[in-house]
């Protein structure tokens, strides 16, 4: 086996407690293009920020050809020939295109003095005609050599990518990190990214190494893939292999293992409704852009009085915009919100919040400096009855008797799993008709994914309709009752939820 | 007078000096954490409160009349100022806000201006306020203990305010995290509102007494007083609300034990020092007292 280009060698790091990577390896030999996976929050990106410098390993070793890059800073790491795009494009949109592109050569080729540069000898202009030169040639690559003289900043989101891998191929890296370079592209725009990224790869022959959430993008692109979780090694092989492994799917798609009592109760409630109940919330043609970056196109939705409607799909699906938008804090730009009947796509997230629609927003977004109980109050902020909120306090301990304890415990020093329990607490708080949860088993590990859905099919059976997102789709289709899949902003697949676990085409779509 | 007199002395005017700071820092530094605004109109705002007090002390109004009259017309000027010109950029840039509130600073000062004269005023001299007493050697008037007196009261309602009631809980939450706020039915701008009022107020009381400790009052006379509450808010850590309280006493005993200890030479530069003392802070401890390091993403 000849010798890796780059190594991580049982790299460890912690933050505040919290174990981003755990004696993580990782071996990649010249010229291949990998692929690096798991769920988010497992330590891609923390992997991304060791090898360039931005964070210090507690212990292990990242290797460059045999050589150490521990203890060396961003710029010199990337000076050895490691460059790196960003999960948000960092472009300077007042510039031109090629202006940006011909930063990236700031690092690594300086021939000439900066006295040489303040005066602007021959030398200089000759070695800056030079890169104007191979940025152009770059651009003709990656077939956006039309826009060199255009500002980045008013170009098309997938054109900005574009210029993005531009201006990190043009320091001829030895080694390419590419963090989610197909987040927020259209299908189409991600096809055609991955041809032009296997076009440089062959030109310019680096070695890569890809984060991404799109599955179909990384099994294309890539002859082997490594998935993580939690900060740990979890399979490593071709992407068939990887696809098949209990392990990635596991981690993916969820163990599915929820509570038999849990489930008991689900069904009595469902056994107890007798006619087919009609959509509590109908979302109908809904589009989104964030910017530029449509986020939605055309989404319609129907969610059923008194069940769990589960939205799933991959990161960047549009699944969270989804939920904002129906909670009011996302402006749709076309389409309808409806609740109970009523047109509510106009009213202000305060009002839906009072008229029973309270989001549980992804990342928890609890008031850190705040006590439990504080949180907790402020969840019933618009509730009239002062006395029912005393009686809905009793409620959430009662449901999570693990907060009870700490009430008067600040909520930023709680455990994940405890501040997701806050969290969905102080959503209850606010005696919502309509749950929003996005994302609650973020983060979270095994077992408490589970309890947490525990609660959630508990929750369903006292009456509250809920809308889940999750990208963990096989625990939350299990507790469903419909399912919609979201793909690039348009819903791909719809059906009941039973319905939409057993097919295994849901799989591929869903995993690519 | 022996020098632990002096010093006794000078604590106890760098105390009122400091609760006076302190009143004004408060609504600087509650709306910087809500708003992430520097609002350089707060100074202004407090001007226009003790321009309004002002006549009614002519028209020999008692004090708690005058006082209350600051004060009103104070919370009343931050609020329009709030709902006609912050209110409508409340989404714009961080540095939106703050030019527009440099605009509204100018704007307040020159109507002032236009509708009074540049010629210093003070208020009708109140007996009882002058009237001095000695305490253990130092010697105060009834306008110092006033100011202490009621800016401790304030100070206690607002931490009341702000810890036990359903509003203060709200403001808490939004200073934290807005967007999260929102999603908790909290109606944002109803709360920035209430906020620039309560702020607006606390500037009215300092604005009068401002004008009863020194008289000579002129449409700029808020300018600096409201450049000090920001550096006082720093001191503190911009955006904490004991910070500000504890800032402005830092401020104010700074300032006058600089000028009372210094040589006659250096003394009279006491705005010097304040900046300098601003400048300090931020290179030694930008999150002050109490604040919290804070990343800001680029």
């Amino acid at each position: 086996m000849p010798a890796p280009v780059l190594e991580l060698e049982r790299v460890s790091i912690n933050f505040g407690g919290v174990q981003a990577l755990d004696q993580l390896s990782l071996q990649l030999e010249d010229g291949e293009i990998r692929g690096l996976i798991g769920p988010n929050g497992s330590g891609k990106s923390t992997a991304f920020n060791v090898i360039t410098g931005l964070n210090k390993p507690s212990s292990g070793e990242v290797r460059l050809n045999g050589r150490s890059l521990i203890g060396l800073r961003p710029d010199q790491i990337a000076a050895c020939g490691i460059g790196r795009t960003f999960q948000n494009l960092r472009l300077f949109g007042a510039m031109t295109v090629i202006e940006n592109v011909m930063l990236g050569t700031h690092l690594s080729t300086q021939p000439t003095g900066s006295l040489a540069t303040l005066f602007s000898t021959p030398t200089f202009r000759q070695h800056e005609a030079d890169v104007r030169e191979r940025s152009l040639a770059i651009l003709e690559s990656l077939s956006i050599a039309d826009f060199a003289e255009e500002s980045a900043g008013n170009l098309p989101y997938g054109v900005q990518k574009r210029v993005d891998l531009a201006r990190s191929i043009i320091a001829k890296p030895k080694v390419l990190l590419l963090d989610e370079p197909a987040a927020g592209l259209t299908e189409h725009e991600s096809r055609q990214l991955m041809d032009l990224i296997r076009k440089v790869h062959d030109e310019f022959r680096f070695t890569l190494l890809l984060v991404e959430h799109d599955m179909h993008f990384v099994s294309n692109l890539c002859s082997l893939i490594t998935a993580i979780d939690f900060g740990k090694f979890l399979a490593e092989g071709t992407p068939a292999q990887v696809r098949a492994n209990e392990g990635v799917i596991t981690a993916y798609l969820g163990t599915g293992r929820i509570g038999d009592q849990a489930r008991r109760v689900a069904a009595e409630t469902s056994s107890t409704l007798t006619e087919p109940p009609g959509p509590v919330v109908a979302v109908q043609d809904l589009e989104v852009r964030y910017g530029a970056v449509p986020a939605l196109h055309g989404v319609s939705i129907e969610a059923g009085e008194g069940v769990i409607t589960a939205i799933v799909g991959a990161n960047g699906a549009g699944k969270t915009t989804l939920l904002s938008a129906i909670s009011g804090v996302v402006p749709p730009h076309k389409g309808a919100i409806l609740y109970r009947g009523r047109t509510i796509t106009r009213w202000n997230c305060e009002q839906r919040v009072a008229d029973g629609i309270v989001l549980c927003p992804e990342g928890r977004r609890l008031f850190p400096e705040m006590t439990v109980r504080e949180n907790l109050l402020l969840g019933s902020y618009k509730a009239q009855d002062r006395n029912g909120v005393t009686a809905a306090l009793e409620r959430v301990f009662t449901l999570f008797p693990r907060i009870a304890g700490r009430r008067n415990q600040r909520a930023g020093t709680l455990s994940g799993g405890e501040q997701q329990m806050v969290a969905i607490g102080r959503a209850l708080m606010a005696q919502p008709s309509v749950l929003l949860l996005d994302e609650p088993s973020l983060g979270l590990a095994p077992n408490l994914v589970e309890l947490i859905f525990e609660t959630i099919l508990q929750i369903s059976a006292s009456g509250t309709s809920i809308i889940l997102v999750e990208q963990n789709a096989s625990i939350a289709l299990e507790v469903a009752d419909h399912g919609y899949v979201l793909e690039t902003g348009k819903v791909t697949l719809a059906g009941k939820a039973a319905e939409l676990k057993a097919r295994q085409d849901f799989v591929e779509a869903y995993l690519g | 007078m022996s020098s632990l007199t002096v010093f006794l002395q000078q604590l106890s005017n760098g105390l009122v000096l400091g609760f006076l700071y302190g009143l004004i820092a408060i609504g600087l530094s509650m709306v910087y954490g809500l708003l992430r605004m520097i609002n350089f109109a707060h100074g202004d705002v407090l001007m226009l409160g003790v321009f309004v007090a002002l006549p009614v002390s002519w028209l020999g109004a008692p004090f708690p009349i005058v006082l209350l009259a600051g004060i009103a017309a104070a919370t009343v000027a931050g609020g329009i100022v709030q709902w006609t010109v912050y209110q409508p950029l409340i989404r714009s840039k961080d540095v939106t806000l703050l030019v527009a509130s440099l605009g509204v600073s100018l704007l307040l000062q020159n109507v002032v201006l236009m509708l009074t004269s540049p010629q210093p005023k003070r208020p009708e001299p109140n007996p009882f306020l002058d009237e001095p007493f000695q305490l253990g050697g130092v010697y105060l008037r009834n306008v110092d203990l006033m100011i202490v007196g009621l800016a401790i009261v304030s100070v206690l309602c607002v931490h009341f305010f702000l810890q036990y009631t359903r509003p203060g809980l709200a403001l808490r939450a939004l200073a934290q995290d807005l967007g999260a706020a929102r999603m908790m039915g909290i109606r944002v701008p109803r709360m920035v509102a209430v906020c620039f009022l309560l702020g607006s107020g606390l500037a009215g009381v300092a604005g009068v007494f401002i004008g009863y400790k020194y008289g000579h009052l002129t449409p700029y006379s808020g300018f600096l007083p409201g450049v000090k509450g920001f550096v006082a808010a720093v001191i503190g850590g911009i955006g904490s609300f004991p910070g500000a309280v504890v800032g402005g006493i830092i401020l104010g005993l700074l300032e006058v034990f600089l000028v009372g200890y210094l040589p006659d030479a250096l003394a009279q530069f006491r705005d010097g020092y304040v900046f300098f003392v601003l400048i300090l802070v931020l290179l030694i401890r930008p999150s002050g007292l109490f604040g919290k390091a804070e990343l800001v993403k680029a």
